[in-house]
């Protein structure tokens, strides 16, 4: 790893943190660059070398590749590790850093390009051999679009073309505003991506979303790490993530993995990389799109494989090659994956803010927390709600379930309204249980999922607010015990 | 003294009592016996009839925030003589409009002391990810607009304010 | 102390028959307290209504500190004068707590006459202000009144306990530095208009109150001018113009919610420090008294057991056990304060009398409030009594009771006649607060004996004249005799003249006590002091 002297990380919150740990425990110099709102953040603080970025929003800070360079000429880095979100899947930006020669910690530009457009992706893989569902691509004839999107069938999944992440995305059940939703995407499209083009394809009802962890390297192996299963998501993205699938039979596992491998190879893909497959009910499964980069949900896939991926990704972009094979890599006992996120869940997940007033993180075997927040955090719309993430592992699913639920119990957010209740009500659900879920299932379960509190709880809960009401317990002492013990006495 | 308890969209009225050394909590017409004993920073023991329940509790100038039992709950106090005192009856003409969640304005569509009807679009705001119209809940003159394309704003925060209707 | 071991069988037929008499007059007394307090004619409700008012007794519950306790004073004040068209006089009185601050209400009830003053209306007031002066309570004027009632103008003006002798109250509690809060949400006109002017903070709801010495009608008859209620003496005149008023409120909860924010600024008293003991709820439970107390006022029972059902752990410690047995004294606790306690055993004796002044100085010296619980019927009479010098053994009780200077607290629970009234500190000798059980009775003697007596003055007359009256004749002059003696003597009667300060349920006179007794250790109790004893 010679090639690699010093890590610039261009990211935040846990994943920051998570690159850092791996460099540190490699002995490779990291830096960690931040803005000011982010100075409390427990990166930030464990990092031995910082640097500030400024930015006209928090978010454009991060997103100004100008910024990023500038931080590895100052700091002397030579690599960058961009992390998820942000610049991780950006050509442009992968580009600037191969011109700056500054290392990419990912796939090359033209990958990142070729894949990051839905479109392109799709016809790619579709070229190649592998399943794709009925789709429509706006760009082949922008003229007749509309109607070619009725002819894929309803309901029908329309998205723009450079998305991710969710945004933008509706489904359209008949073809009475089709018209105007196609128009409202482009707008979508255009203000997220800077970019409106739109690709529409069939919307399979109750589908799984089954992934697969891809790595290559640069010297023409490729590998996965098995699947993961992302069926559980709230407004198109994904809350609780686990491997392996309980769907899959081994012929199947073999066969969704052999395929991603087939489109990591097809590629050339470098470094870790994620092929996302909507899976039918009925036991077919279409290519959906391939991430460029790190997961949100890497960590299960660590868990169950003993891999580091972090680490991997450190290997393959100093130009090691792998040193495994297929054969070497098992997939052993089972890991969920919660993310801890921000919001309200009972009102319909409207973000969250405020102050992290107590912070206490679950431990226990198979529990490992990967946090991007820390007691006395302010926490602002300014980025992703996303707080932290739970991962657990244990031997089967039944264990890990029931072990990430007294997690999640024993994982204690104060000041900002956190999911954490309404993850442990999911784990509880019976289809979740015997793993019968889907995309749908939270919007399906949404009444079943709802908090609710017994008699008892709220008893305690009004006693306890009561009791640490500082405002009302002065007030109470300065009612004389006689008069407090008549109570509301009358003559 | 009376405390109003909001969880969710809930509120609950109590009424806490301090006699002859132990607090008592009516809530509707019943009557609980409580104690808090703090066993650590933000940690409590609370009794409710002699029973015991573990508490993380953290309190904020507007919420109280209770992790028991495994889950964490918000409860919003509201002083019901502060909430009288503050009472001017403000918004009763839906005068302003708050933002339901925190959120970006994506368009301006009105000005101040523009004439506008009931249910014309007069911003456009993105929360969670998806565009929400902001329309005028009557008809009326445009007295205030507080934010411009790409000003973030937080839940509760007043984006739009019609002049006040006359009588 | 030992705890007082009763013997009532709560099972014997007695028990049983008193209390279910007592469940009568209980029922009775809780109607019409309930008519007086909330029954109007709907007329009355509705202009309230209109006028965006509140009723009285939801003003109270705005202003009260929330589940504290609320002594009211005379709640049937007025029951048998104007026809019973005045119910409770028109105004509430009572004592309770404002952000902790045990405070004097006095709430004019617009919903009877618009608030106008009768002359019980003034008695009742100036009352409450006298007991705020005694006790050095701040007092909270709720402040909607129509003004004096003019028919009765003459007994509301003129004399020297009317209505001047409430601003006059008003003055004195100024100069003893006791703070008063008007919250004016009517009209206070003429006298009136001095109620909120003479309060250290006063607070006016804008629309409904207005101060002003003649309203818009007299100013038109007067001088001619026009003007509205508003720019005349509204809310926003006085608290931008004239000064007179001080806080603005937009409705009525803000403006009790503003007093209460006063209220928690004024200094906390330092109370009399007298002797106490941890609060122990009495062994025998207080609702017992309604089978204790005997059908017939007339028949004699142990007031030890009266004691037992009020006392803290039922615990007394009594004094000269085995002399003067007609009357108990002894010390007790009441909600932790420790009080000297003298009840009547029957009538007193030389004995009796002597013992009740040496207790009362006792009493006095070791700053101990005195509690009496009548049920007297007189000094003995006789010639033998005479002799031993009854009248003087009297005079001494009077002497050391009226000359005490702890607070006294009187609880008429039986007969309350003759002098006997006078030794167990009646009326007219200045305690704190006096109490009367609904079957009490309150007379120079009792009815039968007033019946008897006025029978055998005109039996005697016809004699003279030679008319013998048969039984028939005698019955006809002793029946309407003994029926308008019945109900002059009756609690009701005594309540609704103000000669006492209301009627306690027997189970509630703990917490009446309770409070009275909290209340007067605002005042310091001063060194002891008597005038001559006749030895």
């Amino acid at each position: 790893m010679q090639k690699i002297k010093k890590v610039l990380i261009a990211n935040r919150g846990e994943i920051a943190l998570r690159i850092l740990r791996t460099l540190k425990a490699a002995g490779i110099p990291g830096v960690v660059m931040y803005h000011r709102v982010d100075r409390g953040a427990p990166a930030v603080r464990e990092a031995e070398e910082t640097y500030l970025i400024e930015g006209e929003t928090p978010v454009a800070a991060y997103l100004d590749i100008e910024n990023i360079l500038a931080a590895c000429r100052t700091t002397g880095a030579n690599a960058v590790h961009p992390g998820y979100g942000f610049l991780a899947e950006n050509a442009p930006f992968a580009k600037a850093l191969a011109e700056a020669d500054v290392i990419f910690i990912g796939p090359t530009a033209d990958v990142i390009e070729l894949m990051g457009d839905k479109v392109s992706a799709r016809k790619f893989v579709e070229a190649r051999g592998f399943p794709v569902a009925p789709s429509a691509i706006e760009e082949d004839d922008p003229a007749t679009f509309v109607e070619r999107v009725a002819k894929v069938g309803f309901p029908v999944l329309i998205k723009p073309a450079a998305g991710g992440g969710g945004k933008g995305m509706r489904v359209v059940y008949d073809g009475a505003n089709l018209a105007e939703e196609v128009e409202r995407g482009r707008r979508e499209g255009e203000r997220y991506f800077a970019d409106g083009r739109l690709f529409a394809e069939r919307f399979i009802e109750n589908p799984r979303h089954i992934e697969v962890q891809v790595f290559g390297d640069q010297h023409g192996n490729y590998v996965h790490f098995w699947e993961r299963e992302c069926s559980i998501q709230r407004r198109f993205q994904k809350i609780i993530e686990e491997t392996p699938s309980p769907a899959l039979s081994p012929e199947q596992r073999q066969e969704i993995c052999t395929a991603a491998v087939g489109i990591a190879e097809a590629v050339g893909y470098q470094g870790a990389g994620t092929v996302e497959f909507i899976y039918a009910p009925t036991g077919e499964f279409y290519f959906l799109e391939m991430n460029t980069r790190l997961q949100v949900e890497h960590p299960v896939t660590e868990m169950v494989t003993g891999y580091d991926l972090v680490y991997e990704q450190l290997r393959v972009a100093a130009g090691e090659a792998l040193n495994y094979t297929q054969a070497d890599i098992t997939q052993t006992g089972h890991s969920i994956e919660c993310r801890i996120c921000a919001e309200d869940a009972d009102a319909d997940f409207a973000p969250a803010i405020g102050k992290l007033l107590k912070v206490r993180e679950p431990v226990g075997p198979g529990i490992r927390v990967d946090s991007g927040v820390i007691e006395g955090q302010d926490v602002t719309t300014a980025f992703d709600p996303m707080l932290s993430k739970l991962i657990v592992y244990a031997r089967d699913r039944q264990q890990c379930i029931t072990r990430t639920q007294q997690a999640l119990r024993d994982y204690v957010l104060l000041g900002v309204t956190t999911n954490t209740a309404y993850l442990d009500k999911i784990l509880s659900h019976s289809d979740f249980i015997s793993g019968d879920v889907h995309t749908g299932f939270l919007a399906e379960q949404a009444d079943v999922l709802k908090q609710n509190l017994s008699q008892d709880t709220l008893d305690f809960l009004l006693s306890a607010a009561a009791l640490t009401d500082e405002q009302l317990c002065n007030a109470v002492a300065e009612i004389p015990e006689l008069y407090a013990a008549m109570g509301h006495w009358r003559n | 003294m009376k405390r109003e308890f909001v969880i969710g969209s809930e509120s609950y009225d109590v009424l806490l009592n301090k006699a002859l050394g132990e607090y008592h909590l009516d809530v509707g017409d019943r009557q609980l016996a409580i104690q808090a004993e703090e066993i650590g920073s933000g940690e409590y023991f609370i009794y409710v009839d002699g029973r015991k329940q573990r508490a993380f509790v953290a309190v904020d100038d507007e919420n109280t925030y209770i992790h028991m039992e495994g889950k964490a709950v918000t409860i919003q106090r509201i002083d019901p003589f502060e909430k009288i005192m503050g009472g001017d009856g403000a918004d009763g003409s839906g005068s302003s409009l708050l933002a339901p969640m925190p959120g970006t304005v994506i368009s301006v569509n009105c000005e101040p002391g523009q004439q506008v009807s009931e249910g014309d679009v007069l911003m456009v705001i993105e929360s969670m990810k998806l565009e929400t119209t902001v329309a005028a809940p009557r008809e009326g003159i445009v007295e205030q607009v507080n934010f411009s394309a790409g000003d973030t704003f937080d839940q509760k925060a007043l984006l739009v304010s019609l002049q006040a209707e006359e009588e | 102390m030992r705890r007082i071991v009763s013997n009532i069988s709560t099972q014997s037929h007695e028990f049983k028959e008193n209390q279910a008499d007592m469940a009568r007059v209980l029922n009775e007394f809780r109607q019409l307290q309930q008519k007086a307090r909330y029954t109007r004619p709907e007329r009355d409700m509705q202009r309230l209504n209109k006028q965006k008012k509140l009723f009285v007794r939801d003003r109270l519950e705005l202003l009260l500190d929330p589940g504290t306790p609320f002594l009211e004073f005379s709640s049937l004040a007025a029951h048998y004068a104007y026809e019973g068209t005045v119910p409770g006089a028109a105004v509430v009185t009572g004592i309770g707590l404002v952000s902790g601050r045990e405070v004097m209400v006095i709430a004019g009830d617009a919903s009877v006459k618009g608030g106008a003053w009768y002359p019980l209306t003034v008695k009742k007031m100036v009352r409450a202000l006298d007991i705020a002066i005694e006790n050095r309570l701040p007092v909270i004027h709720i402040c909607d009144s129509a003004g004096g009632f003019l028919p009765l103008q003459s007994g509301v003006f003129p004399d020297r306990f009317a209505a001047g002798r409430i601003f006059r109250n008003q003055v004195q509690l100024s100069k003893m530095n006791i703070p008063q809060i008007a919250i004016v949400c009517g009209h206070c006109t003429a006298g009136g208009a001095y109620v909120p002017a003479l309060s250290d903070y006063n607070i006016i709801v804008r629309g409904t109150g207005a101060i002003f010495l003649g309203g818009p009608p007299l100013v038109k008859a007067a001088t001619g001018e026009v003007v509205t209620v508003e720019a005349l003496g509204g809310c926003d005149m006085h608290t931008t113009t004239s000064g007179t008023a001080d806080y603005p409120a937009d409705n009525e909860p803000q403006a009790f919610a503003i007093a209460r924010d006063i209220a928690a600024q004024f200094r906390k008293p330092k109370k009399q420090v007298i002797e106490t003991a941890p609060v122990e709820a009495p062994y025998y439970d207080p609702e017992e008294l309604y089978g204790i107390i005997p059908m017939d006022r007339k028949t004699q029972y142990d007031v030890r057991e009266v004691i037992a059902r009020i006392v803290d752990g039922s615990r007394f410690h009594e004094y000269q056990p085995a002399y003067g047995k007609t009357l108990v004294c002894g010390y007790a606790h009441i909600w932790g304060y420790k009080v000297g306690i003298l009840g009547n055993n029957g009538v007193l004796f030389n004995d009796s009398a002597k013992k009740a002044a040496h207790f009362i100085q006792l009493c006095n010296q070791n700053k101990t409030p005195l509690v009496f619980l009548q049920n007297i019927t007189g000094y003995m009479v006789g010639r033998t009594y005479e002799e031993e010098g009854i009248t003087k053994d009297g005079a001494k009780m009077l002497m050391a009771q009226g000359g005490s200077v702890v607070p006294k607290f009187t609880v008429i629970i039986g007969g309350s006649f003759g002098a006997g009234n006078y030794g167990m500190c009646g009326r007219a000798w200045d305690a704190r607060v006096l109490f009367m059980w609904p079957k009490a009775e309150i007379g120079v003697m009792g009815a039968e004996q007033a019946a008897n007596t006025l029978v055998d003055i005109k039996t005697r007359q016809m004699q003279k004249e030679g008319i013998t009256l048969s039984e028939k004749d005698i019955e006809a002059i002793r029946t309407p005799i003994m029926e308008s003696y019945e109900r002059d003597l009756s609690a009701y009667y005594s309540t609704s003249e103000l000669w006492d300060d209301g009627i306690l349920d027997p189970a509630d006179t703990r917490n009446a006590l309770g409070m009275s007794i909290a209340c007067s250790l605002n005042a310091q109790i001063d060194d002891q002091s008597y005038g001559v004893f006749r030895f």
